[in-house]
């Protein structure tokens, strides 16, 4: 016994009220959950950890099919199966931890009346094991960039300085998956409607993105709608600096970082409050 | 030496009635009536009220004593461990717990059924705030205690009830930890399970840990406990020496019990 290991229960913390002590006791549980989630994915399966390549390359092909062959959009001079794949698993990865992280309280409710553990570490793991995810396809991505760099006379695309930015990139989608899920979840744990709310969002989000289509066929006047989406900005900075397509100015990024952070920031916090007695009204 | 748990004035209340909401429509619906009935007698809008389930209670507990919970269904036992286990926050009031705490609440929490009793076993025991180096020096001892030797890689959602109580218990029952919160958790073992964890209770009683024991089963508890909590109501109504509690018990049960 020590007094390091002494914990005060008491009620009506403040909202600031974070024991990172056990952040730092537990850390070996979020490596175990982040694994299990992950894990849990394919097992039981066939074809395993490729479930996790499968699905965005048939989405990329059913896109050079739909966009490139029939409808003949320009893709700024990148091959439409990069173009479109970069998008889609980009996209992927806000968008599925985005749904995960928002019902990692609800579906871990039971466990959760059951032991304690930091309950951050829930849309934590969820959020690391889509990072994962993403990680393998970004690899396949590279792959094919190889490819036709390689094969293909007239390609001329090139990364540039940029590139040292991705993994600022990569942090911003993951404060903003990890601070809209947040609020989400610690909404969804009293009011299941918010469930439904987000599968629609999420939806019509995706077309708001520049996925499929490039910022250069946006009209000017809507191109602020694109512009005022967070997830934008990472796509089509990404895209910049691994293709050498056109870049966003750098006051938009700032904001969308901005932005961004501050959605994180309120969303730990709201469900740090939310989860301190949410297994009675779950 | 300070005791392991300090339990001041603990209360916790819960909403009873219809405010029990499920989507934002019951919400707006609640609210909309609410405003209607804006002018009509309080006492009658009052659609709910509040339940409870712990009232004012307070007591300590020492290294190496062992404490029986005893009190009919909706006492507040569980609501009680649960407080203390930090799963849901006191509505007033303040505990403090001073050591590492692995709280059984129910069999096999933080078990994963697509995992085998191996994985399953450091997942539980990370869940209980334990490092994978201390699962690991204790691992052989838990399977030991369990006997589930054959089947320790096997994905748990194959095992017994029976396999499945005697595996989480042996890792809850083997970790470093300095307070155990148990919630009837042995009924589903066999009787022989039954007297080899009470055993090993007493055993980790000895080297001083803190024991809060909730069970139905009166000889395990008083094989086990020396001290009692009489909780009716929400309220401690006994504190003390078992026999005499568990007397109370008997007789808040049915008056009409002498032993």
């Amino acid at each position: 016994m020590s007094e390091a290991f002494t914990k005060v229960i008491r009620a009506n913390k403040s909202w600031l009220s974070f024991d990172l002590r056990d952040f730092v006791h537990y850390r070996d549980l979020l490596f175990l959950m982040v694994r299990r989630e992950f894990v849990a994915k394919y097992k039981q399966t066939l074809l395993g950890p490729l479930w996790f390549i499968i699905q965005p390359t048939l989405m990329a092909i059913v896109f050079v099919f739909l966009f490139s062959e029939t409808m003949h959009v320009p893709t700024e001079g990148v091959p439409p199966v990069l173009f479109y794949f970069s998008g889609i698993i980009v996209w992927n990865f806000l968008s599925n931890s985005l749904s995960a992280i928002s019902l990692s309280m609800l579906h871990h409710a039971e466990l959760c009346k059951k032991v304690y553990f930091p309950r951050l570490f829930l849309p934590v793991s969820q959020l690391f094991s889509s990072l994962f995810a993403f990680l393998i396809q970004a690899m396949v991505l590279a792959a094919l960039y190889l490819l036709f760099a390689l094969t293909d006379k007239q390609f001329h695309c090139s990364p540039n300085s940029a590139i040292v930015f991705l993994p600022l990139w990569l942090l911003q989608l993951g404060l903003l998956s990890l601070g809209l899920g947040t609020w989400i979840a610690g909404l969804t744990s009293r009011y299941r409607d918010f469930h439904h709310l987000t599968q629609l969002g999420l939806t019509l989000w995706m077309y708001a993105s520049p996925i499929s289509y490039s910022l250069k066929l946006v009209s000017p006047k809507w191109k602020w709608i694109v512009l005022a989406n967070p997830a934008s900005s990472v796509i089509l900075s990404i895209r910049s600096a691994i293709f050498g397509t056109e870049a966003i100015s750098w006051n938009v990024q700032m904001a969308s970082i901005g932005a961004s952070f501050v959605i994180c920031v309120t969303g730990v916090l709201f469900f740090n409050r939310v989860q301190r007695n949410f297994i009675d009204t779950v | 030496m300070k005791p392991l748990i300090e339990v001041q004035n603990i209360s916790k209340s819960y909403r009873m009635g219809e405010r029990g909401f499920r989507s934002l429509r019951d919400s707006f619906h609640f609210w909309w009536k609410e405003t209607l009935r804006k002018n009509e007698n309080r006492a009658e809008r009052q659609l709910f009220q509040n339940f409870w389930a712990l009232k004012d209670v307070s007591f300590e507990i020492k290294a190496g004593e062992a404490v029986g919970v005893l009190g009919r269904n909706g006492a507040g036992k569980s609501t009680l461990l649960k407080v203390l286990a930090n799963l849901t926050e006191p509505s007033e009031g303040q505990a403090i717990l001073r050591g590492r705490i692995a709280s059984l609440l129910e069999v096999g929490s933080g078990f994963h059924p697509d995992l085998t009793g191996r994985e399953n076993i450091f997942l539980n025991g990370a869940f209980l705030g334990m490092k994978k180096k201390e699962v690991a020096q204790q691992f052989d001892a838990i399977v030991q205690f369990s006997e589930n030797e054959a089947f320790i890689d096997t994905p748990v959602k194959h095992y017994s009830k029976g396999m499945y109580t005697r595996l989480a218990f042996s890792v809850a029952a083997h970790l470093n930890t300095d307070i155990l919160l148990l919630d009837e958790v042995l009924e589903l073992g066999d009787l022989a399970f039954q007297k080899r964890a009470i055993d090993k209770m007493i055993e980790r009683k000895k080297e001083g840990k803190a024991i809060l024991f909730v069970s139905h089963d009166s000889e395990r508890v008083q094989s086990l406990c020396e001290r009692a909590l009489n909780l009716e109501d929400g309220k401690l109504t006994f504190d003390g020496q078992m026999a005499q509690g568990m007397q109370h018990y008997l007789t808040s049960v049915n008056p009409s019990i002498i032993l």
